[in-house]
């Protein structure tokens, strides 16, 4: 029951409550019992539908009697095509409106009209539009009504796409809180012929002045820019191959690598069977080792030359005892190189942004997309600002606090990495990651050649990311909320670890 | 235009403690008086009722306040020989929603030999769809709610094998948006309920790793409120049901602490009816099974105990239900590392 208010009645009108509901009750029950025994005897007539419909009128979520009625309207139709399209249907749609407006959010009675379209080829399309926006007047939100809506574009040709984005504009300018229409822009943008960015900015631009702690235009936004990022598949960033196991890091969650076209090859002939597995049994992942037949063999790893693009789009050959890596110095396509042109545009974002930050130092949104924007421009240059905008949040916001701790420690690992990422013999020398205040270990598998970690004085207390350092043999955990025995326990598999705890 | 004024609302000042005894007599007197009003009213969603009902008592330790044969028949008077499905109430049709929430009742109570449980197997598989969707009964309507109930009914059968499992996480992910989460079907728009299927179903599959749980547990945790309760969508009011939802997806995650737990633990206890026992979606509206079930799930998941009450049993954040009976089925889901390892 939602949204139902507890009613404070006196006795007597207790009673009178009672009485009138025991009535309804009665007249269900009775209703019902004619109902199931009319359609166990095939009796398919006007009169079930009349009854079906005086129940569905004050409970129009009762799908049964919504199916009694589809069977009922089959035969009319299957009898008298005609009729049935002209006064049959009219009635029925009428009749599905009145239960709309008991209740809005009819599963049953939504599905009645789809299926009533779907029988009369969608004849009465015109009208029905007219409905939906009706309804949406009422309650812009109702995704049942969204939803018929779509399904009404998807199959009748009366509304252009361009038609359909215009009414979300009509929709987003009446409301900027519609959150359903904003939904449904990102997903027609995308088909439409022409180059929309610059006027959807200026869109989003009124819609947050207007009212900036609205989620609804900031979540658009983000997606919108993000959306101008090439689509990141993932990639080799590097293979080592000692005794006989064979491990693979990918630039993102990869699919196992025998799905993905990797090829394994020993002298021209490509090795099957391999069983490959990741650290946490997942179906994607970062990192994949498997175990070669034989030790000591010259090895190729062939694949397709997007997935081969950090090491010359060539194959890899492969010794033993070889560890051949080319991690890229950014690690998604948010902290990628942009064009010139995309550069400039994403600067003046940050200027307006910060203009609105400026003017309500109290809002989390513009700080939110700041970090976003500072990240897409330069991750390295703008790191005390992106910090700094971290702690802002985390005091405006602590309600979501661990979930800005996690962010600034992915971030703090980032940064991390791409200093280290020049220093010489970097496996082994010791990657210094203490006293970060790390609450996560992001990016496990980009530290897994690493022999000796030092991650001491931190808040980590998941050992899970642990599973990924494989080749650790020094690791420093001291000074954090990890459980000892987990810990161990978790990464059983490494052998000759020596940790400080 | 400023929405956000509306969207959430005042808690009353200290909230009752966790009324577990109340709550218990709530459920186990409902559906006692056959001729109640809203007992009639809702025949239509019975079994689902009966399920919501049933794991609310187990997660209190008080199944035994019901009588097992009593519901293991009436479980048995909605099955239908013919098609292999369950229908809410005696009569009215078969469905997926109310297969699940028999097949979860039969699970709870160890009885899956009360039904040909091949043909439930059956109407399942014959409702999956050449795109991997599901119908939801033979009249055509798809939605991922739907996803979720017929991979959850093959799981707790240890069937899945009977339907195309790749394609049915391929439609899952069909219908994943610009925000990282999920509607009921491609393009429509995101909802914490649908994302709880979508989540579930995944984890069911052991492909919850095919998304990327950092975007998605983002959108789900600005689903508090500063009340201390979620909504469903940006700018909606809040509702205990979502407490449920919304965590329930985050813990499937591995994100189960982005969000302020004692804030919601207080929301959650303030739509207790003191007086009838019982949650309601917020403080102060009528208490119902459905409330009633999913605050105390969330309140499980949270591990809630305070000095008067016995500690609720562990809650199986996928299917809903004690985790007992997920463990003595020997069902595993997958639920995201976490803490970097994504």
């Amino acid at each position: 029951m939602h949204g139902r208010q507890k009613k404070e009645r006196t006795a007597e009108e207790e009673v009178a409550k009672e009485k009138e509901r025991c009535k309804k009750v009665a007249a269900y029950q009775y209703a019902m019992g004619l109902i199931f025994s009319k359609r166990g005897k095939k009796e398919l007539d006007e009169e079930l539908l009349k009854i079906t419909q005086q129940v569905l009128a004050s409970n129009p979520d009762i799908s049964t009697l919504w199916n009694i009625r589809k069977e009922v309207l089959s035969v009319m139709k299957e009898t008298d095509f005609t009729n049935f399209l002209d006064v049959v249907l009219q009635k029925e749609l009428d009749f599905t409106e009145f239960c709309l407006k008991i209740n809005p959010k009819s599963y049953g009675a939504w599905h009645h009209r789809t299926w009533l379209m779907k029988e009369t080829n969608f004849s009465k399309v015109t009208s029905e539009l007219k409905l939906c926006a009706k309804y949406l007047e009422y309650d812009d939100r109702n995704f049942h009504c969204w939803d018929y809506r779509r399904y009404l574009v998807e199959n009748c040709s009366e509304v252009t796409l361009e038609q359909e984005f215009d009414f979300t504009t009509e929709k987003i300018s009446s409301n900027f809180s519609n959150f359903s229409s904003w939904h449904l822009r990102s997903k027609i943008l995308p088909k439409l012929p022409r180059d929309f960015l610059e006027e959807e900015l200026e869109l989003i631009r009124n819609a947050v002045f207007t009212d900036p702690k609205d989620q609804s235009a900031w979540f658009y936004h983000r997606w919108l820019l993000r959306s101008q990022l090439p689509a990141e598949n993932p990639y080799l960033i590097a293979a080592q191959y000692s005794d006989t196991k064979l491990s693979l890091i990918f630039s993102s969650k990869s699919p196992i690598p025998s799905q993905s076209g990797v090829k394994v090859i020993d002298t021209d002939k490509i090795i099957g069977n391999l069983k490959w597995t990741n650290p946490w049994s997942n179906t994607c992942s970062k990192l994949w080792e498997c175990q070669l037949p034989e030790a000591n063999k010259n090895i190729s790893i062939k694949a397709d030359s997007s997935v081969m693009r950090n090491f010359g789009s060539v194959d890899l050959s492969l010794k033993h005892g070889d560890l051949k890596r080319n991690f890229p110095k950014y690690f998604d396509a948010e902290t990628e190189r942009k064009n010139d042109k995309f550069l400039s545009l994403l600067k003046e974002e940050i200027s307006w942004v910060q203009e609105l930050q400026e003017m309500e130092p109290d809002v989390k949104w513009p700080i939110c997309t700041l970090i976003m924007l500072m990240r897409m421009v330069d991750f390295v240059k703008y790191k005390e600002n992106i910090l700094n905008h971290l702690d802002k949040l985390m005091k405006l916001d602590s309600q979501r606090i661990n979930y800005y701790l996690d962010l600034r420690s992915k971030y703090l690992i980032e940064w991390k990495l791409v200093e280290c990422s020049s220093l010489p013999g970097l496996d082994e020398t010791v990657l210094d990651l203490s006293g970060l205040n790390l609450t996560a270990l992001y990016y496990p598998e980009r530290m897994c050649f690493q022999t000796k970690i030092n991650l001491s004085n931190n808040a980590l207390k998941n050992c899970e990311p642990f599973r990924a350092l494989v080749n650790c043999k020094e690791l420093n955990v001291s000074g954090n909320n990890l459980a000892k025995t987990k810990l161990e326990s978790t990464i059983e598999g490494l052998k000759n670890l020596k940790i400080e705890l | 235009m400023a929405a956000s004024l509306s969207t959430d609302i005042i808690l009353p000042n200290a909230p009752p403690d966790l009324l577990l005894p109340k709550h218990a007599g709530f459920l186990s007197k409902y559906g006692t008086a056959k001729d109640d009003y809203d007992y009639c009213m809702t025949e239509f969603l019975r079994m689902s009722g009966m399920y919501w009902g049933l794991t609310a008592l187990q997660l209190m330790d008080r199944l035994d306040s019901v009588p097992k044969e009593d519901v293991v028949a009436f479980v048995q008077d909605c099955f239908h020989e013919g098609t292999g499905g369950f229908s809410p109430a005696k009569d009215h049709d078969p469905h997926l929603l109310y297969s699940l929430s028999a097949i979860q009742i039969l699970a709870m109570y160890d009885e899956f030999k009360a039904v040909d449980c091949s043909k439930v197997v059956e109407f399942v598989q014959s409702l999956q769809q050449p795109d991997g969707s599901f119908f939801g009964d033979k009249y055509g309507e798809v939605d991922i709610r739907f996803s979720f109930c017929a991979v959850a009914t093959l799981a707790l059968m240890k069937k899945l094998d009977a339907i195309d499992t790749r394609k049915a996480a391929d439609f899952i992910l069909s219908c994943q948006n610009f925000d990282g989460g999920f509607g009921s079907k491609p393009g429509s728009e995101s909802h914490a309920g649908l994302i709880y299927c979508a989540v579930g179903t995944l984890s069911i599959l052991k492909e919850i790793d095919r998304i990327d749980g950092d975007a998605l547990g983002w959108w789900l945790c600005e689903r508090q409120l500063k009340s201390g309760g979620f909504n469903g969508r940006p700018e909606k009011l809040p509702d205990v049901c979502y407490s449920w939802w919304v965590l329930a997806s985050l813990t499937i995650l591995g994100r189960g602490d982005w969000i302020d737990q004692k804030a919601l633990i207080k929301f959650i206890l303030s739509c207790q009816d003191v007086s009838t026992g019982g949650f309601a979606d917020r403080p102060g509206d009528v208490a119902d099974p459905f409330h009633t079930l999913f605050g105390l799930g969330a309140l499980s998941i949270l591990g809630y105990e305070d000095e008067t009450t016995v500690k609720l049993k562990k809650i199986n954040p996928v299917f809903c239900m004690s985790q007992e009976v997920i463990d003595s089925l020997g069902i595993e889901v997958q639920i995201l590392p976490g803490g970097g390892a994504c």
